[in-house]
Protein backbone atom coordinates (compact mmCIF):
# COMPACT_ATOMS: atom_id res chain seq x y z
CA UNK A 1 0.00 0.00 0.00
CA UNK A 2 1.23 3.64 -0.58
CA UNK A 3 2.04 5.65 1.98
CA UNK A 4 1.22 8.82 0.19
CA UNK A 5 -1.02 9.31 -2.93
CA UNK A 6 -1.04 13.05 -3.82
CA UNK A 7 -2.68 14.31 -6.72
CA UNK A 8 -2.87 17.13 -8.42
CA UNK A 9 -2.46 19.00 -5.40
CA UNK A 10 -2.06 22.89 -5.85
CA UNK A 11 -1.87 25.72 -3.00
CA UNK A 12 -2.66 29.44 -4.22
CA UNK A 13 -1.96 31.82 -1.28
CA UNK A 14 -3.82 35.27 -1.95
CA UNK A 15 -3.64 38.65 -0.03
CA UNK A 16 -4.95 41.54 -0.09
CA UNK A 17 -3.00 44.30 -1.05
CA UNK A 18 -4.80 47.71 0.57
CA UNK A 19 -4.00 50.79 -0.08
CA UNK A 20 -5.16 53.61 1.66
CA UNK A 21 -5.42 56.08 -1.30
CA UNK A 22 -8.20 53.91 -2.77
CA UNK A 23 -9.29 51.85 0.07
CA UNK A 24 -11.79 50.21 -2.16
CA UNK A 25 -9.52 49.59 -5.16
CA UNK A 26 -7.79 47.22 -2.69
CA UNK A 27 -6.08 44.98 -5.00
CA UNK A 28 -5.58 40.23 -4.50
CA UNK A 29 -2.04 39.19 -4.77
CA UNK A 30 -1.95 35.52 -5.62
CA UNK A 31 1.08 33.66 -5.55
CA UNK A 32 1.19 30.21 -6.41
CA UNK A 33 3.10 28.05 -4.10
CA UNK A 34 2.41 24.57 -5.37
CA UNK A 35 1.05 23.55 -8.62
CA UNK A 36 -0.77 20.66 -9.59
CA UNK A 37 1.83 18.40 -8.22
CA UNK A 38 0.92 14.64 -8.17
CA UNK A 39 3.21 12.14 -6.34
CA UNK A 40 3.32 8.62 -4.71
CA UNK A 41 5.43 7.40 -2.19
CA UNK A 42 5.17 3.72 -0.79
CA UNK A 43 5.99 2.45 2.47
CA UNK A 44 9.07 2.48 3.77
CA UNK A 45 10.54 5.09 1.59
CA UNK A 46 12.88 7.98 2.27
CA UNK A 47 12.44 10.40 -0.33
CA UNK A 48 14.58 13.96 -0.62
CA UNK A 49 12.57 16.80 -1.59
CA UNK A 50 14.82 19.19 -3.50
CA UNK A 51 14.13 22.62 -4.88
CA UNK A 52 15.17 26.45 -4.37
CA UNK A 53 14.00 28.61 -1.98
CA UNK A 54 10.06 29.48 -2.73
CA UNK A 55 9.96 26.36 -4.19
CA UNK A 56 7.09 25.14 -2.79
CA UNK A 57 8.62 21.84 -0.85
CA UNK A 58 7.26 23.44 2.88
CA UNK A 59 4.06 23.84 1.50
CA UNK A 60 3.75 20.34 0.15
CA UNK A 61 4.76 19.23 3.81
CA UNK A 62 2.35 20.99 5.40
CA UNK A 63 -0.10 20.18 3.12
CA UNK A 64 0.49 16.40 3.83
CA UNK A 65 0.56 16.74 7.19
CA UNK A 66 -2.58 18.28 7.92
CA UNK A 67 -1.47 21.72 8.65
CA UNK A 68 -2.62 23.76 5.22
CA UNK A 69 -5.22 23.01 3.16
CA UNK A 70 -4.66 22.61 -0.43
CA UNK A 71 -6.41 24.59 -2.50
CA UNK A 72 -7.44 21.77 -5.10
CA UNK A 73 -6.64 18.21 -5.35
CA UNK A 74 -6.74 15.34 -3.21
CA UNK A 75 -4.57 13.31 -1.31
CA UNK A 76 -4.66 9.95 0.79
CA UNK A 77 -1.08 9.75 3.40
CA UNK A 78 -1.57 6.51 5.56
CA UNK A 79 -5.11 6.21 3.98
CA UNK A 80 -6.44 9.07 5.98
CA UNK A 81 -7.15 12.97 4.18
CA UNK A 82 -4.51 14.91 6.11
CA UNK A 83 -6.35 17.78 6.31
CA UNK A 84 -9.46 16.48 7.72
CA UNK A 85 -7.19 16.00 10.69
CA UNK A 86 -8.55 12.75 11.62
CA UNK A 87 -6.76 12.02 14.96
CA UNK A 88 -5.47 8.52 13.45
CA UNK A 89 -3.76 9.92 11.14
CA UNK A 90 -2.26 12.74 13.17
CA UNK A 91 -1.42 10.14 16.20
CA UNK A 92 0.93 8.06 13.56
CA UNK A 93 2.48 11.34 12.06
CA UNK A 94 5.14 13.96 12.88
CA UNK A 95 6.95 16.77 11.59
CA UNK A 96 10.04 18.29 12.17
CA UNK A 97 10.79 21.95 10.83
CA UNK A 98 14.53 22.69 11.64
CA UNK A 99 13.59 26.20 11.92
CA UNK A 100 11.10 26.10 14.65
CA UNK A 101 11.07 24.86 17.84
CA UNK A 102 8.20 22.57 19.73
CA UNK A 103 10.16 21.94 23.02
CA UNK A 104 9.34 24.51 26.04
CA UNK A 105 11.92 26.98 25.92
CA UNK A 106 12.77 27.24 29.68
CA UNK A 107 12.41 24.00 30.41
CA UNK A 108 14.41 20.46 30.22
CA UNK A 109 13.49 18.63 27.50
CA UNK A 110 12.08 15.38 29.60
CA UNK A 111 9.51 17.81 30.54
CA UNK A 112 8.59 18.26 26.90
CA UNK A 113 8.47 14.99 26.39
CA UNK A 114 6.00 14.30 29.32
CA UNK A 115 3.23 16.36 27.41
CA UNK A 116 4.33 14.26 24.67
CA UNK A 117 3.30 11.47 25.96
CA UNK A 118 -0.13 12.27 27.18
CA UNK A 119 -0.42 14.19 23.93
CA UNK A 120 -0.20 10.81 21.86
CA UNK A 121 -1.26 9.32 24.60
CA UNK A 122 1.11 6.66 24.37
CA UNK A 123 1.40 3.90 27.16
CA UNK A 124 4.16 4.42 29.66
CA UNK A 125 6.20 1.18 29.08
CA UNK A 126 6.26 1.79 25.17
CA UNK A 127 7.57 5.90 25.93
CA UNK A 128 9.71 4.52 28.24
CA UNK A 129 10.93 1.98 25.69
CA UNK A 130 10.96 4.61 22.95
CA UNK A 131 12.83 6.84 25.16
CA UNK A 132 15.68 4.91 26.03
CA UNK A 133 16.32 3.64 22.43
CA UNK A 134 16.08 7.30 20.94
CA UNK A 135 18.49 8.58 23.91
CA UNK A 136 21.06 5.42 23.26
CA UNK A 137 21.42 6.19 19.61
CA UNK A 138 21.03 9.89 19.69
CA UNK A 139 23.61 10.09 22.65
CA UNK A 140 21.88 12.84 24.25
CA UNK A 141 21.60 11.48 28.19
CA UNK A 142 22.81 14.75 29.35
CA UNK A 143 20.44 17.05 27.39
CA UNK A 144 17.06 15.18 28.53
CA UNK A 145 17.72 17.41 32.59
CA UNK A 146 19.34 20.67 30.46
CA UNK A 147 16.69 23.19 29.66
CA UNK A 148 16.11 23.82 25.62
CA UNK A 149 17.40 27.52 25.98
CA UNK A 150 20.81 26.11 27.30
CA UNK A 151 21.28 23.99 24.64
CA UNK A 152 23.23 24.47 21.49
CA UNK A 153 21.38 24.74 18.05
CA UNK A 154 22.70 20.81 17.31
CA UNK A 155 21.40 19.57 20.97
CA UNK A 156 18.38 21.34 20.36
CA UNK A 157 17.84 19.17 16.87
CA UNK A 158 18.45 16.36 18.39
CA UNK A 159 15.97 16.95 21.12
CA UNK A 160 13.61 17.90 18.46
CA UNK A 161 13.91 14.63 16.58
CA UNK A 162 13.63 12.91 20.09
CA UNK A 163 10.78 14.63 20.68
CA UNK A 164 9.48 13.77 16.72
CA UNK A 165 10.06 9.95 17.22
CA UNK A 166 8.96 9.01 21.15
CA UNK A 167 4.89 7.71 19.99
CA UNK A 168 6.91 5.67 16.80
CA UNK A 169 5.42 7.77 13.82
CA UNK A 170 4.72 5.61 10.30
CA UNK A 171 5.74 8.88 8.68
CA UNK A 172 7.52 11.66 9.38
CA UNK A 173 8.07 14.58 7.48
CA UNK A 174 11.12 16.11 7.86
CA UNK A 175 11.60 20.25 6.59
CA UNK A 176 15.56 21.29 6.74
CA UNK A 177 16.59 19.18 10.09
CA UNK A 178 19.93 19.66 9.57
CA UNK A 179 19.94 23.59 8.71
CA UNK A 180 22.60 25.36 10.61
CA UNK A 181 24.14 22.19 12.20
CA UNK A 182 28.14 21.72 12.36
CA UNK A 183 29.35 18.32 10.25
CA UNK A 184 29.27 16.32 13.71
CA UNK A 185 25.90 17.09 14.48
CA UNK A 186 24.40 17.06 10.94
CA UNK A 187 26.30 13.19 10.66
CA UNK A 188 24.58 12.33 14.24
CA UNK A 189 21.19 13.09 12.87
CA UNK A 190 21.22 11.60 9.60
CA UNK A 191 23.14 8.17 11.38
CA UNK A 192 20.07 8.19 13.44
CA UNK A 193 17.31 8.98 10.75
CA UNK A 194 19.04 6.56 8.36
CA UNK A 195 18.32 3.65 11.47
CA UNK A 196 15.07 4.26 12.22
CA UNK A 197 14.53 4.12 8.11
CA UNK A 198 15.86 0.76 8.08
CA UNK A 199 14.94 -0.66 11.58
CA UNK A 200 11.14 0.69 11.49
CA UNK A 201 10.39 1.02 8.51
CA UNK A 202 9.30 4.94 8.80
CA UNK A 203 8.36 6.38 5.45
CA UNK A 204 10.61 9.56 5.65
CA UNK A 205 10.24 12.67 3.64
CA UNK A 206 12.95 14.76 3.62
CA UNK A 207 13.94 18.76 2.54
CA UNK A 208 17.54 19.62 2.66
CA UNK A 209 19.60 22.17 0.79
CA UNK A 210 22.74 20.21 1.80
CA UNK A 211 23.05 17.77 -0.52
CA UNK A 212 25.38 15.57 1.29
CA UNK A 213 21.88 14.83 3.16
CA UNK A 214 20.20 13.66 0.54
CA UNK A 215 22.78 11.72 -0.92
CA UNK A 216 23.74 9.48 2.48
CA UNK A 217 19.81 9.19 2.75
CA UNK A 218 17.60 8.99 -0.16
CA UNK A 219 18.01 6.58 -3.00
CA UNK A 220 14.66 8.66 -4.60
CA UNK A 221 14.41 12.95 -5.46
CA UNK A 222 11.76 15.06 -5.96
CA UNK A 223 12.74 17.79 -7.50
CA UNK A 224 10.14 20.90 -7.58
CA UNK A 225 10.64 24.26 -8.40
CA UNK A 226 8.13 26.84 -8.77
CA UNK A 227 5.52 24.47 -7.37
CA UNK A 228 6.10 22.04 -10.26
CA UNK A 229 7.64 18.68 -10.04
CA UNK A 230 10.22 18.44 -12.67
CA UNK A 231 12.12 15.36 -11.71
CA UNK A 232 11.10 12.35 -9.82
CA UNK A 233 12.81 9.15 -9.42
CA UNK A 234 16.40 7.99 -8.57
CA UNK A 235 19.49 9.69 -7.73
CA UNK A 236 21.83 7.99 -10.35
CA UNK A 237 18.84 8.54 -12.75
CA UNK A 238 19.28 12.11 -12.60
CA UNK A 239 22.98 12.41 -12.87
CA UNK A 240 22.52 10.37 -15.83
CA UNK A 241 19.57 12.13 -16.89
CA UNK A 242 20.87 15.74 -16.09
CA UNK A 243 24.77 15.65 -16.60
CA UNK A 244 25.77 12.04 -18.36
CA UNK A 245 29.04 13.06 -17.75
CA UNK A 246 32.40 12.56 -16.16
CA UNK A 247 34.52 14.62 -13.97
CA UNK A 248 38.31 13.78 -14.41
CA UNK A 249 40.03 15.40 -11.64
CA UNK A 250 43.90 15.66 -12.24
CA UNK A 251 46.03 17.03 -9.56
CA UNK A 252 48.67 19.14 -10.89
CA UNK A 253 51.59 19.48 -8.30
CA UNK A 254 54.19 21.61 -10.36
CA UNK A 255 54.14 24.09 -13.53
CA UNK A 256 55.13 21.33 -16.17
CA UNK A 257 52.17 19.30 -15.22
CA UNK A 258 50.03 22.76 -15.34
CA UNK A 259 51.68 23.56 -19.09
CA UNK A 260 50.82 20.05 -20.04
CA UNK A 261 47.23 20.32 -19.24
CA UNK A 262 46.96 23.44 -21.20
CA UNK A 263 48.29 21.05 -23.83
CA UNK A 264 45.61 18.66 -23.69
CA UNK A 265 43.26 17.76 -26.55
CA UNK A 266 39.89 17.83 -25.09
CA UNK A 267 36.97 20.52 -24.54
CA UNK A 268 35.68 21.53 -20.97
CA UNK A 269 38.74 21.55 -19.16
CA UNK A 270 39.61 24.38 -16.81
CA UNK A 271 42.08 24.88 -13.69
CA UNK A 272 40.84 25.32 -10.43
CA UNK A 273 44.02 26.01 -8.25
CA UNK A 274 46.48 23.10 -8.55
CA UNK A 275 43.64 20.93 -10.26
CA UNK A 276 42.89 20.31 -13.61
CA UNK A 277 39.76 19.34 -13.97
CA UNK A 278 37.88 18.13 -17.83
CA UNK A 279 34.20 17.22 -17.81
CA UNK A 280 33.72 14.59 -21.11
CA UNK A 281 30.77 13.10 -22.21
CA UNK A 282 30.43 9.39 -21.95
CA UNK A 283 30.91 8.11 -25.06
CA UNK A 284 34.34 10.49 -25.57
CA UNK A 285 35.41 9.31 -22.05
CA UNK A 286 37.73 6.40 -23.33
CA UNK A 287 39.82 8.62 -26.14
CA UNK A 288 40.31 11.45 -23.40
CA UNK A 289 41.13 8.88 -20.62
CA UNK A 290 43.77 7.59 -22.84
CA UNK A 291 45.39 10.59 -23.49
CA UNK A 292 45.55 11.66 -19.61
CA UNK A 293 47.29 8.60 -18.14
CA UNK A 294 49.65 9.14 -21.26
CA UNK A 295 50.96 12.55 -19.86
CA UNK A 296 50.02 12.00 -16.19
CA UNK A 297 51.02 9.86 -13.24
CA UNK A 298 47.98 7.43 -12.39
CA UNK A 299 47.94 8.33 -8.41
CA UNK A 300 47.54 12.37 -9.57
CA UNK A 301 44.25 11.39 -11.81
CA UNK A 302 40.59 10.66 -10.44
CA UNK A 303 37.26 9.89 -12.35
CA UNK A 304 34.25 10.69 -10.67
CA UNK A 305 30.43 11.61 -11.66
CA UNK A 306 29.44 15.09 -11.43
CA UNK A 307 28.45 16.67 -7.99
CA UNK A 308 25.16 16.35 -6.91
CA UNK A 309 24.83 19.74 -6.11
CA UNK A 310 25.87 20.86 -9.84
CA UNK A 311 23.50 18.83 -11.72
CA UNK A 312 20.69 20.19 -9.36
CA UNK A 313 22.28 23.95 -10.44
CA UNK A 314 21.39 23.08 -14.07
CA UNK A 315 18.64 21.78 -13.96
CA UNK A 316 17.46 24.81 -12.05
CA UNK A 317 19.24 27.12 -14.46
CA UNK A 318 16.84 25.15 -17.42
CA UNK B 1 -11.73 14.54 28.63
CA UNK B 2 -9.43 12.40 30.57
CA UNK B 3 -6.13 12.80 27.94
CA UNK B 4 -7.08 17.07 28.24
CA UNK B 5 -6.85 16.67 31.66
CA UNK B 6 -3.56 14.68 31.90
CA UNK B 7 -2.21 17.14 29.33
CA UNK B 8 -2.87 20.43 31.60
CA UNK B 9 -1.80 18.78 34.64
CA UNK B 10 1.47 18.19 32.84
CA UNK B 11 1.40 21.85 31.54
CA UNK B 12 1.09 23.13 35.41
CA UNK B 13 3.71 21.31 36.49
CA UNK B 14 5.71 22.63 33.95
CA UNK B 15 4.44 25.96 34.44
CA UNK B 16 4.93 25.40 38.44
CA UNK B 17 8.69 24.68 37.59
CA UNK B 18 9.48 27.55 35.59
CA UNK B 19 7.62 30.37 37.62
CA UNK B 20 9.90 28.90 40.28
CA UNK B 21 12.68 29.79 38.81
CA UNK B 22 11.55 32.94 38.64
CA UNK B 23 10.14 34.33 41.93
CA UNK B 24 10.91 38.18 40.93
CA UNK B 25 8.45 37.75 38.20
CA UNK B 26 5.79 35.84 40.88
CA UNK B 27 5.93 38.25 43.73
CA UNK B 28 5.35 41.25 41.63
CA UNK B 29 3.03 40.13 39.83
CA UNK B 30 0.92 38.63 42.51
CA UNK B 31 1.65 42.47 44.69
CA UNK B 32 0.32 43.77 40.96
CA UNK B 33 -2.88 41.99 41.31
CA UNK B 34 -3.55 42.85 45.13
CA UNK B 35 -2.81 46.44 44.81
CA UNK B 36 -5.49 46.26 41.92
CA UNK B 37 -7.79 44.92 44.37
CA UNK B 38 -7.30 47.13 46.81
CA UNK B 39 -7.36 50.29 44.59
CA UNK B 40 -10.63 49.38 43.36
CA UNK B 41 -12.37 48.85 46.75
CA UNK B 42 -10.98 52.29 47.75
CA UNK B 43 -13.03 53.57 44.90
CA UNK B 44 -16.38 51.40 45.77
CA UNK B 45 -15.95 52.53 49.02
CA UNK B 46 -15.69 56.34 47.89
CA UNK B 47 -18.60 56.00 45.77
CA UNK B 48 -21.11 54.41 48.40
CA UNK B 49 -19.69 57.35 50.42
CA UNK B 50 -21.96 59.74 48.19
CA UNK B 51 -24.54 57.41 47.47
CA UNK B 52 -27.01 54.38 48.97
CA UNK B 53 -27.01 52.01 46.36
CA UNK B 54 -26.00 51.67 42.49
CA UNK B 55 -28.73 50.68 40.27
CA UNK B 56 -30.22 49.03 43.57
CA UNK B 57 -27.60 47.17 44.77
CA UNK B 58 -25.85 47.74 48.01
CA UNK B 59 -22.28 48.43 49.13
CA UNK B 60 -21.60 44.41 50.06
CA UNK B 61 -23.57 43.27 46.69
CA UNK B 62 -21.42 45.29 44.82
CA UNK B 63 -18.16 44.35 46.49
CA UNK B 64 -19.59 40.52 45.88
CA UNK B 65 -20.46 41.28 42.10
CA UNK B 66 -16.39 42.47 41.82
CA UNK B 67 -14.86 39.54 43.66
CA UNK B 68 -16.80 36.95 41.79
CA UNK B 69 -15.86 38.91 38.10
CA UNK B 70 -12.46 39.20 39.60
CA UNK B 71 -12.35 35.53 40.48
CA UNK B 72 -13.55 34.05 36.69
CA UNK B 73 -10.50 36.84 35.64
CA UNK B 74 -7.97 35.36 37.80
CA UNK B 75 -8.77 32.15 37.05
CA UNK B 76 -8.52 33.04 33.46
CA UNK B 77 -5.48 34.63 33.63
CA UNK B 78 -3.71 31.74 35.24
CA UNK B 79 -5.31 28.90 33.10
CA UNK B 80 -6.38 30.23 29.51
CA UNK B 81 -4.97 33.95 28.94
CA UNK B 82 -1.64 33.73 27.79
CA UNK B 83 -2.29 31.31 25.62
CA UNK B 84 -5.38 32.44 23.88
CA UNK B 85 -3.29 35.60 23.83
CA UNK B 86 -0.49 34.48 21.92
CA UNK B 87 -2.76 33.17 19.21
CA UNK B 88 -3.03 36.99 18.29
CA UNK B 89 0.54 37.99 18.65
CA UNK B 90 3.06 34.66 17.79
CA UNK B 91 1.77 32.10 16.97
CA UNK B 92 -0.18 32.61 13.82
CA UNK B 93 2.57 35.27 12.86
CA UNK B 94 5.41 33.25 13.44
CA UNK B 95 3.67 29.79 12.19
CA UNK B 96 3.69 28.00 15.26
CA UNK B 97 0.71 27.03 15.22
CA UNK B 98 1.81 24.61 13.09
CA UNK B 99 2.34 22.12 15.32
CA UNK B 100 -0.69 22.46 17.27
CA UNK B 101 -2.45 21.52 13.99
CA UNK B 102 -0.18 18.78 13.80
CA UNK B 103 -0.62 16.85 16.86
CA UNK B 104 -3.96 14.84 17.47
CA UNK B 105 -5.45 17.13 19.78
CA UNK B 106 -7.70 19.81 19.61
CA UNK B 107 -6.05 23.11 18.50
CA UNK B 108 -8.16 25.58 20.52
CA UNK B 109 -8.27 23.57 23.51
CA UNK B 110 -4.25 23.22 23.36
CA UNK B 111 -3.50 26.71 22.80
CA UNK B 112 -5.85 27.70 25.23
CA UNK B 113 -4.33 25.73 28.29
CA UNK B 114 -0.68 26.19 26.54
CA UNK B 115 0.39 28.54 29.20
CA UNK B 116 -0.51 28.54 32.77
CA UNK B 117 0.76 31.09 35.09
CA UNK B 118 0.20 28.51 37.77
CA UNK B 119 0.82 31.50 40.94
CA UNK B 120 -1.60 33.98 39.42
CA UNK B 121 -4.09 31.47 41.35
CA UNK B 122 -2.69 32.82 44.55
CA UNK B 123 -4.79 35.77 44.29
CA UNK B 124 -8.37 33.59 44.76
CA UNK B 125 -6.93 32.96 48.82
CA UNK B 126 -7.99 36.89 48.81
CA UNK B 127 -10.37 37.03 46.34
CA UNK B 128 -12.99 33.93 47.57
CA UNK B 129 -13.02 34.57 51.13
CA UNK B 130 -14.06 38.62 50.14
CA UNK B 131 -16.74 37.17 48.00
CA UNK B 132 -17.97 34.98 50.85
CA UNK B 133 -17.83 37.95 53.09
CA UNK B 134 -19.47 40.29 51.16
CA UNK B 135 -22.12 38.16 50.36
CA UNK B 136 -22.81 37.26 54.08
CA UNK B 137 -22.69 41.25 54.35
CA UNK B 138 -24.99 42.00 51.66
CA UNK B 139 -27.77 41.81 54.20
CA UNK B 140 -29.95 39.45 51.62
CA UNK B 141 -31.62 36.48 52.53
CA UNK B 142 -29.83 33.86 50.47
CA UNK B 143 -31.30 30.37 50.04
CA UNK B 144 -30.14 26.82 49.05
CA UNK B 145 -31.90 27.10 45.74
CA UNK B 146 -30.22 30.80 44.99
CA UNK B 147 -26.44 29.17 46.19
CA UNK B 148 -26.88 26.04 43.51
CA UNK B 149 -28.25 28.05 40.76
CA UNK B 150 -25.59 30.78 41.68
CA UNK B 151 -22.86 28.23 41.04
CA UNK B 152 -24.13 26.29 37.75
CA UNK B 153 -24.71 29.81 36.06
CA UNK B 154 -21.27 30.76 37.48
CA UNK B 155 -19.76 27.61 35.26
CA UNK B 156 -21.92 29.36 32.33
CA UNK B 157 -20.02 32.25 32.95
CA UNK B 158 -16.72 30.72 33.24
CA UNK B 159 -17.24 28.51 30.00
CA UNK B 160 -18.62 31.97 28.62
CA UNK B 161 -15.65 34.44 29.30
CA UNK B 162 -13.62 31.65 27.83
CA UNK B 163 -15.89 32.05 24.42
CA UNK B 164 -15.35 35.68 24.67
CA UNK B 165 -11.72 35.62 24.87
CA UNK B 166 -11.67 33.19 22.08
CA UNK B 167 -13.50 35.25 19.99
CA UNK B 168 -11.37 38.58 20.32
CA UNK B 169 -8.30 36.06 18.77
CA UNK B 170 -9.94 34.95 16.22
CA UNK B 171 -9.34 38.19 14.05
CA UNK B 172 -5.74 37.06 13.87
CA UNK B 173 -6.42 34.09 11.78
CA UNK B 174 -6.73 36.64 8.92
CA UNK B 175 -5.10 40.05 9.69
CA UNK B 176 -1.63 38.33 11.26
CA UNK B 177 -0.46 41.17 13.45
CA UNK B 178 -2.77 41.88 16.39
CA UNK B 179 -1.02 42.39 18.98
CA UNK B 180 -3.59 45.52 20.61
CA UNK B 181 -6.73 42.69 20.10
CA UNK B 182 -5.45 40.58 22.89
CA UNK B 183 -5.80 43.10 25.30
CA UNK B 184 -9.48 44.29 24.46
CA UNK B 185 -10.41 41.59 27.10
CA UNK B 186 -8.91 43.17 29.65
CA UNK B 187 -10.23 46.99 29.10
CA UNK B 188 -13.88 45.29 28.71
CA UNK B 189 -13.23 43.04 32.05
CA UNK B 190 -14.11 47.28 33.55
CA UNK B 191 -17.89 46.32 33.13
CA UNK B 192 -17.67 43.01 34.82
CA UNK B 193 -17.60 44.74 38.26
CA UNK B 194 -21.38 46.88 37.77
CA UNK B 195 -24.87 45.49 38.07
CA UNK B 196 -26.20 45.99 34.79
CA UNK B 197 -28.50 48.03 35.67
CA UNK B 198 -26.72 51.21 35.72
CA UNK B 199 -25.62 51.36 31.89
CA UNK B 200 -28.22 52.78 29.47
CA UNK B 201 -30.22 50.43 27.04
CA UNK B 202 -28.03 50.70 24.05
CA UNK B 203 -24.74 49.72 26.37
CA UNK B 204 -26.92 47.18 27.99
CA UNK B 205 -28.10 45.48 24.88
CA UNK B 206 -24.35 45.40 23.64
CA UNK B 207 -22.74 44.31 26.92
CA UNK B 208 -25.31 41.58 27.89
CA UNK B 209 -26.78 40.34 24.19
CA UNK B 210 -24.32 41.56 21.35
CA UNK B 211 -20.62 41.15 23.31
CA UNK B 212 -22.41 39.59 27.01
CA UNK B 213 -18.95 40.51 28.84
CA UNK B 214 -21.44 41.54 31.61
CA UNK B 215 -23.63 38.61 31.34
CA UNK B 216 -20.66 36.22 32.53
CA UNK B 217 -20.64 37.63 35.65
CA UNK B 218 -24.19 39.86 36.27
CA UNK B 219 -26.91 36.88 35.65
CA UNK B 220 -25.12 34.48 38.41
CA UNK B 221 -25.10 37.15 41.01
CA UNK B 222 -28.45 38.45 40.39
CA UNK B 223 -29.12 34.81 40.95
CA UNK B 224 -27.81 34.81 44.24
CA UNK B 225 -29.42 37.96 45.71
CA UNK B 226 -32.67 37.71 44.20
CA UNK B 227 -35.41 34.60 43.60
CA UNK B 228 -34.20 32.56 40.12
CA UNK B 229 -35.66 33.30 37.54
CA UNK B 230 -35.76 30.65 35.10
CA UNK B 231 -35.83 33.34 31.85
CA UNK B 232 -32.29 34.46 33.30
CA UNK B 233 -31.15 31.04 33.73
CA UNK B 234 -32.62 30.20 30.00
CA UNK B 235 -30.90 33.21 28.73
CA UNK B 236 -27.50 32.31 30.23
CA UNK B 237 -27.57 28.88 29.28
CA UNK B 238 -29.00 29.59 25.46
CA UNK B 239 -26.05 32.81 25.55
CA UNK B 240 -23.14 30.24 25.82
CA UNK B 241 -24.03 27.29 23.67
CA UNK B 242 -24.64 30.55 21.43
CA UNK B 243 -21.66 31.57 21.49
CA UNK B 244 -19.77 28.66 21.64
CA UNK B 245 -21.49 27.10 18.76
CA UNK B 246 -20.42 30.40 17.14
CA UNK B 247 -16.55 30.50 18.63
CA UNK B 248 -16.51 26.68 17.03
CA UNK B 249 -17.77 27.66 13.47
CA UNK B 250 -15.59 30.55 13.11
CA UNK B 251 -12.16 29.20 14.77
CA UNK B 252 -12.91 26.41 12.56
CA UNK B 253 -12.98 28.87 9.61
CA UNK B 254 -9.93 30.63 10.54
CA UNK B 255 -8.02 27.55 10.51
CA UNK B 256 -8.85 26.68 7.31
CA UNK B 257 -7.43 29.46 5.73
CA UNK B 258 -4.65 29.55 8.36
CA UNK B 259 -1.21 29.87 5.72
CA UNK B 260 1.17 29.23 8.01
CA UNK B 261 4.42 31.18 8.13
CA UNK B 262 7.65 30.92 5.88
CA UNK B 263 10.46 28.60 6.39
Amino acid sequence: MSAIEAKNISKVFSKTEFNWRNLFKSKKVETTAVNKLNITIEEGEFVGFLGPNGAGKTTFLKILSGIIHPSSGEAKVLGFTPWERDYKYLGQMAIVMGQKNQLWWDLPAIDSFNLLKEIYAIPTEVYKKNLDEIVEILDMKPLLTKALRNMSLGERMKCELAASFLHSPKIIFLDEPTIGLDVISSHAIRKFLKKINEEKKTTMILTSHYMGDIEALCKRVVIINKGQKIYDGGLAELKNKYAPEKKIEIFLDNLEAKEKFAKLDCKNKKLVENNGIIRVQKEDLAQVIEQVFAVFPVENISITDPDTEEVIGKIFQK
Amino acid sequence: MLRYIKINLVLMRNSFIRDSQMPGYVISSFLWRILDITISLIFFGVIFANIQNLAGWNYWQVIFLYAFARIIIVAHNAWTKRGIQSMATDLIRRGEFDFYLAKPVDPMIMVSIKSPRIYNFITLIFLIPLAIYAAIKSGVPIGLDNVIWFFILAGFGFILYYFLMILCVIPAFWFIRLWTIAEIMDKLNTFMRYPAGIFSEGIKIAILVIFPIVTVSYFPAQILFYPPQPEYIVFMIFITLLFGAVVRYLWSLGQRTYSSASS
